[in-house]
């Protein structure tokens, strides 16, 4: 047999990693080697594969529409006059070691430009905190990603904090949840079953200090397609190259930020309804008119009814079980940066929400954006990660809770 | 979005100067005895009253008083809009630096009250235009003291708001949460 000449094998390790990435079939060790070598032209190529879409039309998805870029922007240069004001008022001057300039990237839970009252604003009244915002409602970590945005404000502002809220979208936006789901698959799911990366997250995942619920998770397994562990991974991947690039100066290895802290966040489970939430609460009177007008119900509900997934129950529990998963990937992704120094931080959301404090489907109420940006807050404020709840974590529930 | 903004301002102060301008016009400088904005609160008997008083006196230009009223409450739908559009930029504005949830709460109900007096005081005027139609002074007059009433309650509670928050917003900024107990005893 003649021995086939491969030009570049190391590209060609580098396919077959995406190959089997994209199959969920990828081990733990392949999906660290992937993870430091992937690019962004890699990046593209995988999400290609995972929508089944040519990248211009996945790019055009993932675009802003106009009228919520107008929106947003309005919002960001509303927040970035106030940042340009405290910096004129000697911000800097290092006079005071407690403040610190935060730069912003993100969605909708840092930038929700009407009504609600988002994290970032919370963040944005620590006098000691001055937010640049580059976070778009809507916005994909796709976008993100590609756009570059946040390389660029990062080397104009060399911020203390970056803060990084991305997936919610890629996952939920233009339908692409029932992509990811299908009919309850056999007990256990043999995909889950198959991801090895998954099962890892769960048996480092510390269960105990949740009101964790075992079986809503189990129940919400069955439903998720191989797409979903395998998208997962590629954000495990697309969070890895973002790190590490501003962490570890990507493959050159020197960083421009040193000292910089990273604080990611993982949304809490959303409840997929089409209730368009009319009541007798005067103080909520904005409930009903961001549901008929704002998207409520196309994000989660629907796309899982075209799925045939009927079953309220069977819906919460999906979502249960992605954003577990989500969160327990985003601290995988954090901790791996942390082996000498904590340098990336997660304000774990999960369950601080509760099934009666939701605007819309994705959307908490201002009261929990404002605990959750406290907490964000808090965790800018606690030099080495002191008063985390476990490791780099900073649970919501746990800060927020009333005595 | 701006030109909203601009637009707004506009309304809001240019309408007010006006009002200033024609009360000082009427009864500084002409000694006329006209309680325009005392119109919206008057019973049956007393507008009927009113109206019939103002349809009599005429101003230095020749006009009536009761053709200033009518000018007024039509520049008034202008005033509306600007004082509805200002009220919800003002609690906006102060909602996203308000770290006090039920304040913050509050604020966010100033867009929905400002725009239910806003409302009130345009169905408002739209019975004072037909109460000083020329055919019905004298004849029949429509209280709209339940709709004025109603509006003056929930704008003063607006401000009332607004201003309580941008008072006392020293005492609230800038106090992050501090840990739980069992976190502090770690140090």
């Amino acid at each position: 047999m003649i021995p086939i000449y491969n030009p570049d094998p190391r590209g060609a390790r580098k396919a077959l990693l995406i190959e089997r990435l994209l199959a969920n079939r990828i081990t733990m060790v392949e999906l660290s080697e992937l993870s430091l070598v992937v690019d962004a032209g890699d990046l593209a190529h995988i999400i290609r594969k995972i929508y089944d879409l040519n990248e211009k039309t996945i790019l055009g998805l993932a675009a802003l529409s106009a009228a919520m870029r107008l929106f947003d922007n309005r919002k960001n240069d509303r927040r970035n006059r106030r940042f340009i004001r405290k910096i004129r008022h000697g911000f800097r001057d290092g006079s005071n070691k407690e403040r610190k300039v935060v730069l912003a990237e993100g969605d909708s839970w840092f930038n929700y430009p009407v009504i609600l009252t988002d994290v970032v604003d919370a963040l944005g009244m620590d006098s000691n905190i001055a937010v640049y915002s580059i976070a778009k409602g809507g916005d994909w970590l796709l976008n993100m990603l590609t756009g570059r945005q946040y390389v660029e404000e990062l080397s104009v502002l060399v911020p203390d904090i970056f803060l990084i809220s991305g997936g919610g979208n890629d996952i939920v936006g233009s339908s692409r949840l029932g992509a990811i789901v299908q009919k309850a698959a056999a007990d256990p799911n043999p995909e889950y079953e198959a991801s090895e990366f998954c099962r890892f997250l769960m048996t480092r995942a510390r269960t105990d200090l949740y009101a964790f619920d075992k079986a809503k998770f189990e129940r919400g397994i069955r439903f998720l397609a191989k797409d979903f562990f395998s998208l997962l991974m590629f954000f495990h991947l697309q969070y890895f190259f973002m790190m590490n690039g501003i962490l570890n100066g990507g493959q050159t290895g020197k960083t421009k930020f040193p000292g910089i802290r990273i604080l990611t966040q993982g949304y809490d489970f959303p409840i997929p309804s089409l209730n368009k939430g009319f009541g007798p609460n005067p103080f909520k009177w904005y409930v009903p008119f961001v549901r008929l007008f704002l998207g409520h119900g196309s994000w989660l509900k629907i796309p899982l009814e075209k799925r045939g997934i009927y079953d309220p129950e069977d819906q919460k529990s999906i979502l249960y079980a992605m954003i577990y998963l989500f969160n327990e990937m985003m601290i995988n992704v954090g901790g791996s940066f942390n082996a000498e120094t904590r340098r990336v931080f997660h304000i774990d959301s999960r369950n601080s929400v509760g099934d009666d404090g939701w605007t819309d489907e994705l959307h908490a109420l201002p009261k929990h954006f404002l605990d959750t940006g406290k907490v964000f807050a808090f965790c800018i404020h606690d030099e080495g990660g002191r008063h985390a709840t476990y490791d780099h974590v900073y649970m919501v529930t746990q800060l927020t809770a009333k005595p | 979005m701006r030109i909203l903004h601009y637009l707004a301002w506009f309304s809001f102060v240019g309408v007010f100067l006006f009002d200033v301008w024609q009360y000082i016009d009427i009864h500084v400088l002409q000694h006329i005895h006209a309680d325009l904005f005392g119109l919206s609160l008057a019973s049956r008997e007393k507008g009927l009253a009113l109206l019939d008083d103002w349809s009599r006196v005429t101003t230095r230009t020749g006009a009536s008083v009761l053709d200033a009223a009518r000018l007024n409450t039509r520049w008034d739908y202008l005033f509306i809009f600007g004082y509805v559009c200002v009220l919800v930029i003002l609690s906006y504005s102060r909602m996203q630096r308000e770290p006090r949830p039920w304040l913050n709460t509050l604020l966010r109900l100033n867009f929905l009250l400002a725009f239910l007096a806003g409302l009130l005081d345009a169905i408002e005027n739209a019975i004072l235009l037909t109460d000083m139609a020329p055919c019905n002074i004298g004849n029949t007059f429509f209280p709209s003291r339940p709709f004025s009433l109603a509006k003056f309650i929930l704008g003063a509670w607006a401000v009332l708001v607004l201003l309580f928050s941008v008072t006392t917003s020293r005492l609230a900024t800038g106090a992050p949460i501090s840990p739980p107990e069992d976190l502090s005893a770690r140090d």
